[in-house]
């Protein structure tokens, strides 16, 4: 089916179409959201959020952007709230911890393992996700679509909706901070990562 | 040399996820989606539970609920101050509807 054929049977409510739709970008919008997300339950959470939004709203898309970079956008506003409201939950568990007695339960991210990455670099890649967490938001979206989505810088571009200039500098600076995070991680931690 | 060695690692990081593949929701996603709306559909006031019970909201809310009665307290302190005393409105209405009592030394 073609994508003007899938808008239109969408925007009719056709169930088969929905059933297309999230046949076709299922992979599209888990793969990103667990880039972003760096949890495998949450980012199925998130994709299913998505494909909601995108069959209670398609009636106002009008295909201004391709379907896919609309879907982009939304996946990463959901991604980026979601990461918001888990920062916040994780304030609010320390500051509750001052005057509660118990001791304060640190949820300290565990190791994320991405599936898709080969299977002798994974200790890698799990110190590289836990490094691009801490990037700033723009820098986070662009490295993400790029290293993890596979995606061009013209269509990072379109996605984030900015000029290709400015994503190249997104990039640029997120390998700039990404460098300097594992510079000071391996001096912090020289000796338990000698075996890597 | 260690420095060497550092920087060699960190690239070694960096290029970790070059040859990354795509990852893929389970195989019961789409049935797993379909349940979600379903529930969704089902809780008629889900939306509006779930907007009152966002933090801003609330806080929005009690702010406005702490002026609005604020307001109100200021408003009918000042009547109160106001509010003639007993006799005076007692008088007032009185020559209002001319019921002054009249007395013989008068007439």
């Amino acid at each position: 089916m073609e994508e003007s054929q899938l808008i239109i049977s969408l925007q009719n409510g056709d169930e088969t179409a929905f059933a297309t739709l999230v046949k076709s970008h299922r992979q599209m919008v888990f793969n990103t959201a667990l880039g972003m997300i760096q949890n495998h339950e949450e980012a199925e959470d998130v994709a299913q959020d998505v494909f909601i939004q995108v069959y209670e709203s398609i009636s106002g898309f009008k295909g201004e952007a391709k379907l896919s970079t609309w879907m982009y956008r939304i996946t990463i506003t959901k991604c980026l709230d979601r990461i918001r409201r888990s920062n916040t939950k994780k304030r609010f568990a320390v500051v509750q911890s001052f005057f509660s007695k118990s001791s304060l339960q640190t949820n300290e991210p565990v190791n994320f393992y991405h599936p898709g990455v080969q299977l002798d670099r994974k200790e890698e890649s799990a110190i590289l996700f836990k490094a691009i967490a801490q990037l700033p938001d723009n820098q986070k979206i662009a490295f993400t679509l790029h290293k993890v989505e596979g995606l061009n810088y013209q269509h990072i571009a379109e996605v984030m909706q900015t000029s290709v200039a400015a994503v190249e500098s997104y990039m640029h600076r997120a390998k700039q901070n990404l460098r300097k995070q594992l510079t000071a991680f391996y001096e912090n931690n020289n000796y338990e990562y000698e075996t890597i | 040399m260690k420095q060497f060695d550092t920087v060699q690692k960190i690239e070694a990081i960096l290029s970790s996820i070059d040859s990354i593949e795509k990852a893929d929701a389970s195989p019961l996603f789409y049935s797993r989606l379909q349940l979600k709306m379903s529930k969704e559909k089902h809780g008629r006031y889900t939306h509006v539970i779930r907007f009152f019970a966002q933090p801003v909201v609330s806080i929005a809310a009690m702010f406005i609920l702490i002026l609005l009665n604020g307001f109100a307290i200021s408003n009918l302190w000042q009547q109160q101050r106001q509010v003639p005393s007993t006799s005076t409105s007692i008088n007032n209405f009185a020559k209002e509807y001319d019921l002054a009592i009249s007395t013989a030394y008068e007439q």
